[in-house]
C-alpha cells in the first residue's frame, strides 16, 4: 500500500476540523505546554541572560567580575562541595532503605516507604524550621550533646554541619525514591540464579544487584546534586553566614546590591554548569539502555 | 537404573500456616543420568518442589539427598545444582560470554583459562556467534539457549529445568525438545524438568512424575502413566480419556455403568468390587451399522477433523465416549450416522 492509499484508509476515521488537525499531527497536543513555558519561562530566562551582558553595560563585565572575585569562585567552589557531600550522605543513607523496600516486599516496606513519602512530602520550609529547633540553642540536639558531657556544647546553628545535615535529610527521600523505582524492577530470579551458578549471597548482590542499580544511582545522583546546587532557604536559615552558596549569593546581589547584572550573570553560572552536569548525565543514561531488555 | 542419587524423604512445605500444601511428597528417587518430568496442572507444587531440590526454599520436614549427602545445611550456592529458570533469568548487564563464564568466575577460575569451557558450550546449544551480544538483543529461544549453556558449563551434578520452553513457540518448542534430549544423551547428566504439557513429559522423559496438590500420584515410565494410570486423575490428566465407573460381577466380568456387561481379559476380580474403566479413544473401533452383532449400538455426534486422525464424539446408550480414528477409517461414517463400537478389552484398563 502506499502511503496515500493508508492516508486514504485513515481518513475514513478522522473526525472533521481541529480534531481531524490533532488526529494528523498529534505534536499539537505539545502547544499549550510550550505556550506556558515559552511566556513564563524561557522569554524571563532569555531576558535574565539577556541582562547578565547589558546591566548596567553592554559587554562580559559581569562574568569578568564573577571569576575575578576571590568570594564568588569560593562560594561557586562551596556549592559544588556540598552539593557533593549532600548527594553522597543521601546516597549512603538512601540506598540501604531503597534494597529492603524494593527487595523484602511486605508491610515492613509499605511502611518504610510511606515514611519517607510523609517526611518528603512535608514543606521543604516546614523541615528547615524543623531543623532549627532541633539545632538551637538548648534544643534537643544541643541538650544531647551537653548530656554527653561536652560542655559547653558547640553552636550548632548557623553552621555548614547544621545545614548540610539537613540538606541530607531533605534530600535523601528522592534518593530513595530514584533508588527503589530502579530496583523494583530487578528481577528477583537474577539473584537465585546467580546463587544457583555458585555466588555467595555476597557476591551475587556485587556481580548482580550492585549494577542492574547504577542507572538507579546515577539518575538519583544527578536529580540529587541539580537539586541542592539550587538550594536556598535551608543554607541561608540554618547554614553558616560565610559558607555562602551560590543561591545566596544571587539573593544577596539582588537584594543588597540592587546589581541585576550581577545576580543574572551567577544565575546564567549557575544554570550552565546544572546543563553541563545533565549532558553528562543523559550521556551515561545511554549506556543504560544496553543493560534493560 | 542405578542406586537413588537423589532422593527425597518425607519432604513437606506448606503455607499460610499449613493452610496451603504447596508439597508433599513421601519418596522419590532419581537415578542418576535420568531424566524425570514433573508434570501437573498449575499449583500442584512442581516449582515448590525444584526450589527445594535447589535450596531457595527450606523444607518444612524430612530430607533431601544428593548422592547420599543430605542437603539440608548446604546452600544453594555451595550444591553444585544447576537451574534453568522460566524466564530464563539471564544477566541483562552482561554478554551472552559473560553470563557463560559467571559459574566459572565464582568458582575462581580466569577468563583465558575459561575460555575454551565456554566456547565448547556455546558450541553445544548452537550459539557461538552470538558470544559478544547482550541477552536484549537475542531471541527468546536463542536466550533460552545461553541459560541451558550458563548451566552446562560449570558440570554440575543435576540439573532442574522449569518449564523452560513455556515461553517459545510450538516449532521452536520441538526443536529444543530434540536438541535437550541430545544434549541430556551425550552428557549423561541428571535432569529434572518441570513442565505441564504432558506430550512434552511423554516424549522426553525416562520417568514422569504427576504431581496433583502438592502430591506425586504416580511416577513411572511414559508408556506406564498413559497405559496404566494409577489413579482417575491421571489418567484424565495424561492423554484424552474415557473414564467410566463399572462394578466386577464375578471373576472376569465387568458391569459397566451406561453401557452394560463387559468381558475382561485380566481376570482374578471379586464380585462387588468397584473401579475406575479406563478406555483411550484410539482403541476404540467404529464399524457401520449392520456389519456384525458384536460390541455396543452408537450413533456419531460429532466428528472433529486433525487431518491425520478424527476425534468421534459418539453417544452409547445415555454415555458419552471420545473415540480417535484414522481419517483413512472414517471415510464412510458422518455425524448422525448409527454404528457400531468396539474395543479389545485386552487394552481396557481398571483403576481402583
Ligand atoms: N510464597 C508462597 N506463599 C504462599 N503460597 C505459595 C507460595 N509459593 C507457592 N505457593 C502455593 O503453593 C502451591 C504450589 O505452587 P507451585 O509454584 O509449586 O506450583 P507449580 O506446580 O509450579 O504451578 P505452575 O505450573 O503454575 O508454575 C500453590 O498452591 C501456590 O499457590
Ligand atoms: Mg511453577
Amino acid at each position: 500500500m502506499t502511503q496515500l492509499a493508508v492516508d486514504h484508509a485513515v481518513a475514513g476515521f478522522q473526525p472533521a476540523g481541529w480534531g481531524a488537525a490533532l488526529f494528523r499531527r498529534p505534536a499539537l497536543l505539545y502547544l499549550p505546554a510550550l505556550l506556558f513555558l515559552g511566556a513564563f519561562f524561557l522569554i524571563p530566562l532569555g531576558l535574565i541572560a539577556w541582562m547578565s551582558f547589558t546591566e548596567p553595560t553592554a559587554g562580559l563585565g559581569n562574568y569578568l567580575a564573577f571569576f575575578e572575585s576571590g568570594r564568588s569562585l569560593r562560594i561557586l567552589l562551596n556549592t559544588v562541595l556540598t552539593a557533593a557531600i549532600v548527594t553522597v550522605c543521601a546516597l549512603a543513607l538512601a540506598y540501604p532503605v531503597a534494597y529492603v523496600a524494593a527487595t523484602k516486599p511486605g508491610t515492613y516496606a509499605n511502611i518504610l516507604l510511606l515514611v519517607v513519602a510523609l517526611s518528603f512530602w512535608t514543606n521543604f520550609l516546614v523541615r528547615t524550621y524543623a531543623w532549627m529547633v532541633i539545632f538551637s540553642n538548648g534544643g534537643p540536639a544541643h541538650s544531647l550533646l551537653a548530656f554527653l558531657g561536652w560542655s559547653p556544647p558547640p553552636r550548632l546553628l548557623y553552621t555548614s554541619f547544621a545545614s548540610t545535615l539537613a540538606m541530607v535529610q531533605m534530600l535523601a527521600p528522592l534518593m530513595v525514591f530514584m533508588l527503589y523505582a530502579v530496583m523494583r524492577r530487578i528481577d528477583q530470579a537474577l539473584l537465585r540464579a546467580a546463587g544457583s551458578l555458585g555466588a555467595t549471597p555476597a557476591r551475587a548482590f556485587v556481580t548482580v544487584f550492585l549494577p542492574l542499580s547504577t542507572p538507579g544511582v546515577i539518575n538519583g545522583v544527578t536529580l540529587v546534586f541539580i537539586t541542592c546546587m539550587g538550594f536556598y532557604v535551608t543554607p541561608i536559615l540554618i547554614g553558616s553566614p560565610r559558607d555562602m552558596m551560590i543561591s545566596g549569593l544571587i539573593a544577596e546581589q539582588l537584594e543588597q546590591l540592587v546589581d541585576f547584572g550581577g545576580a543574572s550573570a551567577s544565575s546564567v553560572i549557575l544554570l550552565v554548569f546544572t546543563l553541563a552536569l545533565f549532558s553528562i548525565y543523559s550521556s551515561i543514561f545511554d549506556i543504560e539502555k544496553i543493560w534493560t531488555r | 537404573m542405578n542406586g537413588p542419587y537423589l532422593e527425597l524423604a518425607g519432604a513437606s512445605k506448606s503455607y499460610d500456616g499449613g493452610a496451603t500444601q504447596a508439597m508433599d511428597i513421601p519418596s522419590l528417587t532419581i537415578a542418576k543420568g535420568e531424566f524425570v518430568s514433573l508434570l501437573g496442572p498449575s499449583g500442584s507444587g512442581k516449582t515448590t518442589t525444584l526450589m527445594a531440590i535447589a535450596g531457595f526454599l527450606k523444607i518444612d520436614k524430612g530430607k533431601i539427598l544428593l548422592n547420599g549427602r543430605s542437603l539440608e545445611t548446604v546452600p544453594p550456592h555451595k550444591r553444585n545444582i544447576g537451574v534453568v529458570f522460566q524466564n530464563y533469568a539471564l544477566f541483562p548487564h552482561l554478554t551472552v560470554e559473560e553470563n557463560v563464564f559467571y559459574p566459572l568466575r565464582m568458582r575462581g577460575e580466569t577468563r583465558s583459562a575459561a575460555q575454551s569451557k565456554i566456547d565448547r558450550a556455546l558450541d553445544m546449544v548452537g550459539l557461538s556467534g552470538a558470544a559478544g551480544r547482550h541477552p536484549r538483543q537475542l531471541s527468546g529461544g536463542q536466550q533460552q539457549r545461553v541459560a541451558l549453556a550458563r548451566t552446562l558449563v560449570f558440570n554440575p551434578d543435576l540439573i532442574l529445568l522449569d518449564e523452560p520452553l513455556g515461553a517459545l513457540d510450538k516449532n521452536l518448542r520441538e526443536h529444543m525438545q530434540v536438541e535437550l534430549r541430545k544434549i541430556h544423551r551425550d552428557l549423561g547428566v541428571t535432569m529434572i524438568y518441570v513442565t505441564h504439557d504432558q506430550t512434552e513429559a511423554m516424549t522426553m522423559s525416562d520417568r514422569i512424575a504427576v504431581f496433583t496438590n502438592g502430591r506425586i500420584d504416580q511416577i513411572g515410565t511414559p508408556d506406564q502413566i498413559y497405559h496404566r494410570p494409577a489413579t482417575r486423575f491421571v489418567a484424565s490428566f495424561v492423554g484424552d480419556s474415557n473414564i467410566l465407573s463399572g462394578t466386577a460381577i464375578g471373576e472376569d466380568r465387568l458391569e459397566v455403568d451406561g453401557l452394560g456387561q463387559m468381558p475382561l481379559t485380566n481376570p482374578s476380580l471379586t464380585g462387588g468390587q468397584t473401579f475406575d474403566v479406563l478406555i483411550r479413544p484410539e482403541i476404540i473401533k467404529l464399524r457401520p451399522a449392520g456389519q456384525g452383532t458384536t460390541g455396543h449400538d452408537a450413533v456419531i455426534e460429532d466428528s472433529i477433523n486433525y487431518g491425520e486422525s478424527h476425534l468421534v464424539l459418539l453417544r452409547v446408550g445415555d454415555r458419552s465416549l471420545r473415540a480417535r480414528m484414522l481419517s483413512t477409517d472414517m471415510k464412510h461414517l458422518r455425524p448422525g450416522d448409527k454404528c457400531r463400537a468396539e474395543w479389545d478389552p485386552a487394552y481396557v484398563h481398571l483403576i481402583g
